[in-house]
């Protein structure tokens, strides 16, 4: 619903667009930067570079250059003189989204040889969250034309399922890796997060980056939790192996993330690093009762990540990328929605399964054949509301068991009951 | 199914998981400042006039007696000019008592009011002109042998303000951040704070960003008095990381914020190292609140340090983010545990850090070796050389040692003087900004005294749980269903409340959700009693 919502939203400001654009006397040629904050400066551009444009004023008769960081900049509209014309597009600028808010405006046109980079956000917990089938979905709504030659995984999490990480792994490893150039740039990884950000080989943190803790556990009784053991332990270490292998990672990283170990490093004059699984290497990382967690400062000095950035541009400067512009939108916006989706989802659903059983309760303390089926009636449409929830917030399918097949169920034991206690009926 | 834990500050699950479960001489401190007073300095020449004397804040009134008698002495014979690019060629007169390679500070003087010492950047000043003879009317400067005077003591000039045109002085505005963090202050107020604080300041460009030549004048100190519940432990850090994004956008549009420690317990303990900019009073204090992270308890020993270790991982983002680097990590490293070590030596002013027990050949290299924190573990129980039990308590001595404090300062005027403001500044009185916090704390106890499920030995029952137990149901179909309506309406109205202040009440939306449920039950009552009413309605007929 929501979605269509948006869509409408989006065909109605185009049209209120153009007929803006019809109605607009022509005027002298002018170009509009639109910063974040809403204000629009009108004027020349003479000038652009990777990090600011140059863009002159006019006041009254006076002309003044005014240099505008790129990363202030929501949208840069240009007027073009060719047809005499006030045709107006949106020019994605390095920094700056490229479809507008949405991300669902007119396909920007793109400059000749910019990198194109998609940043997709990856945040709260993997699994109903963060997850693959979400994930892969974002990635395919960034339109051809768009094709992005960098994704950004902007990674938020602190951990979560297990099952999920290998659905993860093998979507960034498979599908995305032999497509695009796939970085990770961290403000918190932890756990299943940590596991899914080293597939990548390039990790970037934010300087209050997180990237560890990585123990797999399981809930025992309230307030009570076992770290995995045995067999369990093993698949869950083999998996780490892999990921490492993915990552270009030596296994230690992910192993002392992953259970108790000694590690420490050596840093060599040429600054290459190598591990060692005790505590007597020149730096002690991990002692051997502890649990790996690295920070931003730790994660570059031990060469697991390759730079901190807090921003875009510095994250583009870091990786070498001078000439960028930011695509697929739609992609992260597809992320949004589905993990508010997912909040509310999570809040509502647990709310519903509790009047279910009210208004199932009432159905039984009915007098009348009718009063009963009323009852019923409102239980299905609970049901139905549920159903609702988990189709916007698919991955609860799995994560709260509410299937497919387990509504069919739901609806067959809700007749049942209408029936079976009915009396005749 | 097995889960990889989930903490950070996401995890719904794990979050209900969690549920469950100086140099002291103050003369070298003002040293310190007037270093710092030269890289800070104010560029433009005071503009003096009476009005804006008469203007300018209380502090003036407290001048010291010293700076009065030098305020009466004669003027100097002599005088030197500083001939400056800015406004058209500006002259400023007065003494120099400093030069530096990029700078030249002088005590300009004015016609019947008592010098001001400035400091003027060299790249601004086109001409200085030495020993010009003096005008009549000027001065009440110093006497020439006390220029001499003056350079070897600085802060013998220190004093409240005096004054300048209000456009010129740096402007201050202290705001106390008091009571629990994350109740009596959150994110949400926050913001509106820095609205206020645009708003007061006025001097924000047209992108949003404060304007390059306001951004060392414009100062909003925190002045942090505050703590987390002990009940959090060291969890209430998570209410303090909340705040990060709050205060790096500030700092990315140029807003300079300065944080100034009197008491800081708990999470409150890391809002300071979300500035680079942090001062202490002498009695400051750092400590942590309720248990460390060494007490965490799942019942499982590597579960446990799995969540220790992130917890870690979000709490020393913090101090690197804030610029404290490796000193500020082991300083939270030793915040949170009791098994950490902090031990310091300092060289060259700096301080090495080591996070274990210094072993015979530390010494042996480096006999000077400080233990602030030990394990509490043996031999060193409770033999800390710092005070508490086992656990760190940072003060603002070793603060300053440690980089943490850039200074101690217990007045507005220290504050001033370490900004290197000096005597070109007003203290903005009665902030708006601070009237923003102390509304939202009175409106969030009001709201509390309202909803408050069960009394506590400070707050009775909520008012309106309390009105919700006192419906009584009456005799009759329609008192019954009266009855209900209001129950419904006082649970609508909790709800509300709950709504309204969720990121405090009921961040997850559980509690409003969970009141949806009982409404639905009172809905549900109601219903079969009205078809039951109808019923007994129809037979009667």
């Amino acid at each position: 619903m929501k979605t269509w919502t948006r869509r409408i939203g989006v065909w109605a400001a185009c049209v209120v667009g153009a007929l803006a654009v019809a109605l607009t006397p022509a005027r002298a040629l002018a170009d509009t930067i639109v910063l974040k904050d809403g204000t629009k400066i009108e004027g020349t551009i003479t000038d652009e570079k990777p990090d600011f444009v140059w863009i002159t004023v006019k006041i009254g008769e006076l002309k003044k250059p005014r240099l505008v960081n790129r990363s202030e900049i929501k949208e840069i509209v240009r007027d073009k003189p060719a047809d005499g014309g006030a045709e107006t597009g949106s020019k994605p600028e390095a920094g700056a989204p490229a479809g507008g808010k949405d991300g669902e405006k007119a396909a920007p046109r793109i400059p000749e040889g910019a990198t194109k980079v998609a940043v997709i956000s990856q945040e709260e917990m993997v699994g109903p969250f963060m997850n693959a089938d979400a994930f892969k979905y974002a990635v395919s709504l960034i339109p051809k034309d768009q094709k992005p030659d960098i994704i950004v995984m902007r990674i938020n999490s602190g951990g979560g399922a297990l099952i999920e990480v290998p659905k993860l792994m093998d979507l960034i490893q498979k599908d995305l890796k032999p497509e695009y150039r796939v970085v990770a740039w961290i403000e918190s990884a932890i756990s299943a997060a940590a596991m899914t950000a080293m597939n990548c080989e390039e990790i970037y943190m934010m300087k209050r980056g997180n990237l560890g803790g990585a123990v797999a556990f399981s809930m025992t009784g309230p307030g009570k939790a076992q770290a995995m053991k045995d067999e369990g332990l093993e698949m869950v270490l083999k998996l780490g192996e892999q990921i490492a292998k993915n990552g270009r990672y030596d296994p230690l990283v992910i192993r002392a993330m992953q259970e108790f170990m000694a590690l420490s490093a050596n840093i060599d004059e040429d600054g290459r690093v190598t591990w060692q699984n005790d505590e007597n290497g020149q730096f002690l990382v991990n002692r051997k009762d502890r649990i790996l967690t690295l920070n931003a400062e730790n994660a570059l000095k031990f060469k697991v990540s390759k730079g901190t950035a807090d921003t875009l541009p510095e994250l583009m400067t870091l990786m070498g990328v001078q000439e960028w512009v930011e695509v697929g939108k739609p992609a992260d916006a597809h992320m949004v929605e589905f993990r508010d989706n997912v909040q509310k989802a999570q809040v509502e659903l647990e709310a519903i399964q509790q009047k279910l059983n009210i208004v199932i309760s009432a159905a039984n303390a009915t007098q009348t054949q009718k009063d009963r089926d009323g009852k019923f009636g409102e239980a299905r449409r609970l049901i139905e509301r549920m159903q609702s929830l988990v189709r916007r917030a698919p991955s609860l399918e799995v994560y709260s068991g509410l299937t497919p097949e387990q509504f069919r169920r739901m609806f067959d034991e809700l007749e049942r009951m209408r029936r079976g206690t009915g009396g005749g009926n | 199914m097995g889960h990889f834990a989930s903490r950070g500050c996401a995890g719904r699950f794990a979050q209900r998981l969690l549920r469950d479960v100086t140099m002291n001489s103050t003369s070298i401190l003002r040293r310190l400042g007037a270093v710092c007073a030269l890289g800070l300095s104010v560029m433009a020449a005071p503009l003096l006039t009476p009005g804006a004397f008469a203007a300018e804040n209380n502090a003036a009134k407290s001048q010291s007696a010293e700076a009065k008698a030098a305020a009466s002495k004669e003027a100097p014979k002599t005088q030197d000019h500083l001939i400056l690019s800015k406004n058209g060629g500006m002259v400023v007169k007065g003494q120099i008592v400093e030069e530096t390679a990029s700078s030249v500070t002088m005590m300009v003087e004015f016609p019947g009011m008592p010098a001001v010492k400035t400091t003027y950047q060299k790249s601004d000043i086109v001409e200085i002109k030495r020993d010009q003879p003096a005008e009549a009317s000027a001065s009440i400067a110093p006497k020439a042998a006390d220029k001499d005077k003056k350079k070897d003591d600085p802060f013998k000039d220190k004093v409240a303000p005096t004054a300048t045109a209000e456009d010129d002085a740096a402007k201050i505005m202290v705001v106390n951040l008091e009571g629990r963090l994350g109740w009596d202050y959150s994110v949400t107020p926050m913001v509106e704070v820095f609205e206020a604080v645009d708003k007061e300041f006025n001097d924000l460009d047209s992108s949003g960003n404060v304007r390059d030549e306001m951004r060392q004048k414009n100062i909003v100190v925190f002045k942090i008095k505050s703590e987390t519940s002990p009940r959090q432990g060291f969890d209430g850090f998570f209410a303090a990381e909340k705040f990060a994004p709050v205060f790096e956008k500030q700092f990315e549009k140029g807003r300079r914020i300065v944080f100034w420690v009197e008491e800081a317990l708990g999470g409150a303990g890391f809002l300071p190292m979300l500035s680079p900019e942090s001062y202490w009073k002498s009695d400051g204090i750092v400590k942590g609140a309720g248990n460390d992270l060494d007490k965490f308890d799942l019942g499982d020993k590597m579960v446990n340090e799995k969540q220790i270790s992130l917890r870690l991982g979000h709490a020393e983002g913090i101090p690197i983010k804030g610029g404290y680097g490796e000193v500020g990590v082991a300083v939270v490293r030793a915040l949170a545990r009791q098994s950490n070590w902090l031990v310091v030596r300092m060289e060259g002013g700096k301080p090495v850090v080591l996070e274990r027990e210094p072993t015979k050949d530390d010494y042996a290299e480096h006999p000077n070796w400080i233990i602030l924190k030990d394990n509490g573990q043996g031999q060193y129980k409770d033999k800390m050389k710092t005070e508490g039990n086992d656990q760190l308590e940072l003060k603002a001595e070793w603060a300053r040692n440690l980089g943490l404090s850039k200074g101690t300062c217990d007045t507005v005027e220290d504050l001033a003087f370490a900004f290197g403001v000096q005597r070109n500044w007003k203290e903005i009185e009665k902030p708006k900004a601070q009237e923003v916090l102390e509304r939202r704390k009175e409106d969030v106890k009001r709201a509390f005294e309202l909803i408050n499920p069960r009394p506590t030995q400070e707050v009775d029952m909520g008012r309106l749980w309390r009105d919700l137990e006192e419906i009584r149901d009456g005799q009759t179909y329609e008192e019954q269903r009266r009855a209900q309506g209001r129950r419904i309406q006082t649970l609508q109205q909790i709800q509300g409340v709950m709504t309204k202040y969720k990121e405090i009440f009921d961040p997850e939306g559980q509690q409003v959700a969970q009141l949806s449920v009982r409404i639905e039950g009172i809905k549900q009552e109601m219903d079969l009693a009205r078809k039951a009413f109808q019923r007994a309605q129809e037979g009667q007929r």
